[in-house]
């Protein structure tokens, strides 16, 4: 309001200055104007009438001569053509009126009966004149003249020319003084506008635009120079007045840190159950000790300087004191374990001794700080879990030792006597046949078939001999490994197994190309006893099929043998690879139960792994691998004893 | 009414010839000729060779016959100039040369007055007379009574015989203007 009422007040000011500048140049140049237009007038009038009386004056000089009035009236009447003039009169030279002359009857009364001294008189309405008549120098008479000055008329025609020229003026002058007001209090305006919105929004990015190359223009730019430097300024002191506060902040968090820390040193070393002390320099104890008095049960003067080694263990007391003496000359941090005297136990203590120095920005050491930790419990703890250790190590190497000592005597005992048992196997079954053959026409049927029963059981027990002498040697067997075709060895074996059986159509398929690194008897041993196995389990059916191939499993291939014989519940899967564990009637399907052991044995002894899927009367597959896994944990077979 | 008139006019003249001259004897008549006579100096304009200065005094003349009249002018112009010349009277004897004379004033005597305008015809010289016709005489200005008042009647064809310029101004007053142009 104030700005607007301001601004009104220059443009105001503006318009009455510049009308007053009009009014009072008009005033005067009107004045000037109408005292000489008025002056020139009345010169004019006066000169006119003198002019016109002289004419009188001069055509009438005779007529006064000479007394002859006719002729002056006639001479006077001659004034008809100037109706201006309203009387007029002649007197002769003794101031007796001669002759006269009015233009209406009302102006008689103007013309004096006695001729007056020579006067020019003249006022608003009339000018009046009395002239004397000269002849020849000589004063023969005299003239009046009244005519109409015409002055009021003139003044009202020049005032109303110079007021309407006045009228025009001003109206020019407003026209001017807008045109002004345009050119000087816009800008003004405009920066006044400028201004208040920099007051209120403290925007000094806020420019005035620069119209004019006058005064104002350069207030504008002044104006706008100022901005900038307010702007700066105030750019400046905000930015000094946040780093300020940064800096306040960062004071004051650096405050609360070290509160904070100071706090977490006081509960620390309060709930410590260590202690602390300080020691100067030197490496010698300062003053007061409370804690170290209180455990050691020292005092000030015992353990002043060095006399703090005296609460040593005199065994760790020697190795103390020169690793001590080291460590203050190189002023390194400090760490050993010893006996402490425990004044309150009476006894000495494990402690954890540490110490740092305190060192100062020119690199000297200003003092010794450290502390005391009681670890008595913590290293007879120790010491009875590394006794326990070292016991229970111990036993197991005797249990090992004893373990692998029976093992072999085991298997030199099982081997042995498997061997032992085949020669008299042998004597019964030969004897038996023997006599079976010899005196065969002196036996009844029942005996030849109690022999008979010998006999079979007599052959048993042979293969179970065998089978267990295979499944010893297949576990002490030195492998020697090499690159094999299992394709060749599997088209083989089945080529053996069906001229076994000539009468048995079986279905078989053997991948081409498989192949694999490792000892090539014990591997033959492995298909050997899976393609029997398959061949046996798929004996009942008319259409068996026996595939041999690899699958992918997890980004590792292995071999599968797979039949669409008899299966097995895999509820007895763990069961599989047990030795002489069957799952089938012996009657059914023959076997020692020896064989899937004898081929874990071997695919162990190479690192790899084997398991099988089944399902009753619709088959089995046995997948197997000879190659190493890192995933031996994820085995599913269940470890066999032995 | 005639006799109305008569009286009016002769109560005026007498009036204004009392406060002309209440001293004087003669006629009223004769003193506002005289008056006449020397104010038509100022109206005349003589050729400026008769006169050798500008100072040469414009000389009226009458016979020793007009004696009252010579008398009447020597009063009339006793101290007055007409512009820079003096006036003057000269009486003049019955058989005298007019020479230096301007004004001649010949009165009312018929037989002389054709005589003596016959004596001066062609000199540069104002002939006035006073008779009934006088212009036929040859005379310049010619006095005549008009309801009693003292008028002239002018002749431009003596003057100009004569070599004398009259003002127009002149002119305006006569009664009549023998030889005017039409």
């Amino acid at each position: 309001m104030n700005a607007l009422f301001a601004l009104s007040s220059i443009r105001h000011k503006l318009l009455v200055g510049v009308l007053l500048t009009t009014a009072t140049a008009l005033a005067i140049l009107g004045a000037i104007f109408i005292i000489y237009d008025l002056g020139d007038y009345r010169d004019r009038l006066v000169e006119e009438l003198t002019t016109q009386a002289d004419l009188i004056s001069l055509s009438s000089t005779a007529a006064l001569e000479f007394e002859d009035r006719e002729t002056a009236k006639q001479t006077l009447a001659s004034l008809r053509l100037r109706p201006e003039i309203l009387a007029a009169a002649i007197y002769d030279r003794n101031g007796n009126l001669f002759a006269r002359y009015y233009a209406s009857p009302a102006h008689i009364r103007e013309i004096p009966v006695r001729a007056e001294q020579p006067s020019i008189g003249v006022d608003a309405d009339t000018i009046r004149l009395f002239r004397p008549i000269y002849n020849d120098r000589e004063i023969i008479g005299s003239v009046f003249m009244l005519a109409q000055s015409g002055v009021k008329e003139r003044t009202f025609r020049v005032l109303l020319i110079f007021l309407s020229i006045a009228i025009v003026a001003l109206a020019a002058s407003t026209l001017l003084s807008s045109w002004l007001q345009a050119r000087i209090t816009s800008p003004i305006m405009e920066v006044t506008e400028l201004a208040r919105q920099v007051v209120n929004e403290r925007n000094y990015n806020l420019r005035a635009n620069r119209t004019t190359d006058d005064e104002i223009g350069f207030l504008i730019e002044a104006f706008n120079q100022m901005l900038s430097q307010i702007g700066l300024r105030t750019s400046e002191l905000e930015r000094s007045n946040s780093e300020l506060a940064e800096q306040i902040h960062e004071r004051s968090q650096a405050e609360k840190a070290l509160s904070e820390s100071e706090y977490r040193h006081r509960t620390l070393i309060t709930t410590l159950s260590a202690l602390t002390w300080r020691a100067d320099a030197h490496g010698d104890f300062s003053a007061t000790q409370t804690a170290w008095d209180s455990f050691t049960g020292q005092t000030p003067r015992s353990h002043a300087g060095r006399g703090w080694l005296q609460a040593v263990h005199p065994d760790d007391r020697e190795l103390v004191s020169q690793l001590w003496n080291q460590a203050c000359e190189e002023s390194v941090a400090f760490k050993q374990v010893f006996r402490l005297w425990y004044a309150p136990g009476g006894e000495y203590r494990y402690v954890n001794f540490s110490a740092a120095p305190l060192i100062d920005p020119g690199g000297q050491t200003m003092e010794w700080m450290g502390i005391v930790d009681d670890i008595h419990e913590r290293m007879q703890a120790t010491e009875e879990v590394q006794r326990l250790n070292a016991e229970l190590e111990h036993r197991v190497q005797e249990r090992t030792a004893e373990l692998e000592n029976a093992n072999r005597e085991l298997e030199s005992f099982s081997y042995s006597v498997s061997h032992d048992l085949r020669a008299p196997l042998r004597s019964i079954d030969g004897f038996s046949q023997a006599l079976i053959e010899d005196y065969g026409d002196k036996l009844d049927e029942e005996a030849k078939e109690y022999l008979d029963r010998v006999r079979n059981g007599a052959q048993r027990m042979g293969r179970l001999i065998d089978d267990m002498l295979n499944l010893s040697r297949v576990s002490r067997m030195e492998l020697v490994r090499r690159p094999l075709n299992l394709s060749e060895v599997a088209a083989e074996l089945l080529n053996e197994l069906r001229q076994s059986e000539p009468q048995r159509s079986v279905y078989t398929e053997i991948e081409p190309e498989l192949l694999a690194y490792g000892d090539s008897r014990l591997v033959r041993v492995v298909l050997e006893n899976l393609f029997s196995n398959a061949w046996k389990y798929t004996a009942k059916r008319d259409d068996a099929k026996i595939r041999f191939g690899q699958v992918e499993f997890e980004g590792r291939s292995y071999f599968f043998v797979r039949d669409n014989g008899a299966g097995f519940d895999m509820k007895y899967a763990d069961r599989l690879f047990t030795p002489f564990q069957r799952l089938h009637d012996n009657r059914e399907f023959p076997g020692t139960g020896v064989g899937l052991a004898t081929v874990q044995r071997v695919i162990r002894r190479h690192g790899g792994r084997i398991w099988a899927e089944s399902e009753l009367d619709k088959g089995s597959t046995f997948y197997f691998t000879l190659t190493p896994s890192e995933e031996l944990h994820h085995d599913k077979t269940p470890n066999s004893a032995g | 009414m005639r006799a109305v008139r008569i009286l009016l006019a002769l109560l005026i003249l007498h009036g204004s010839v009392a406060a002309a001259n209440d001293t004087s004897r003669p006629p009223l008549a004769d003193q506002v000729k005289a008056a006449f006579i020397f104010k038509f100096c100022s109206y005349i304009e003589w050729p400026p060779e008769i006169f050798s200065t500008p100072q040469s005094p414009i000389v009226i003349a009458t016979f020793e016959r007009d004696a009252s009249m010579a008398h009447l002018l020597t009063e009339t112009v006793r101290g007055r100039r007409v512009g820079e010349r003096p006036v003057q009277v000269r009486t003049l004897s019955e058989h005298e040369v007019t020479e230096g004379i301007h004004v001649l004033y010949l009165g009312d005597d018929t037989r002389l007055v054709r005589s003596r305008i016959e004596s001066v015809k062609g000199q540069p010289i104002l002939i006035v007379t006073d008779l009934p016709r006088g212009l036929e005489f040859g005379s310049g200005i010619n006095f005549r009574r008009e309801d009693d008042r003292i008028r002239f009647d002018i002749s431009l064809t003596a003057a100009q015989s004569n070599r004398l310029k009259i003002s127009s101004r002149l002119l305006t007053v006569a009664r009549q203007i023998e030889g005017a142009e039409p």
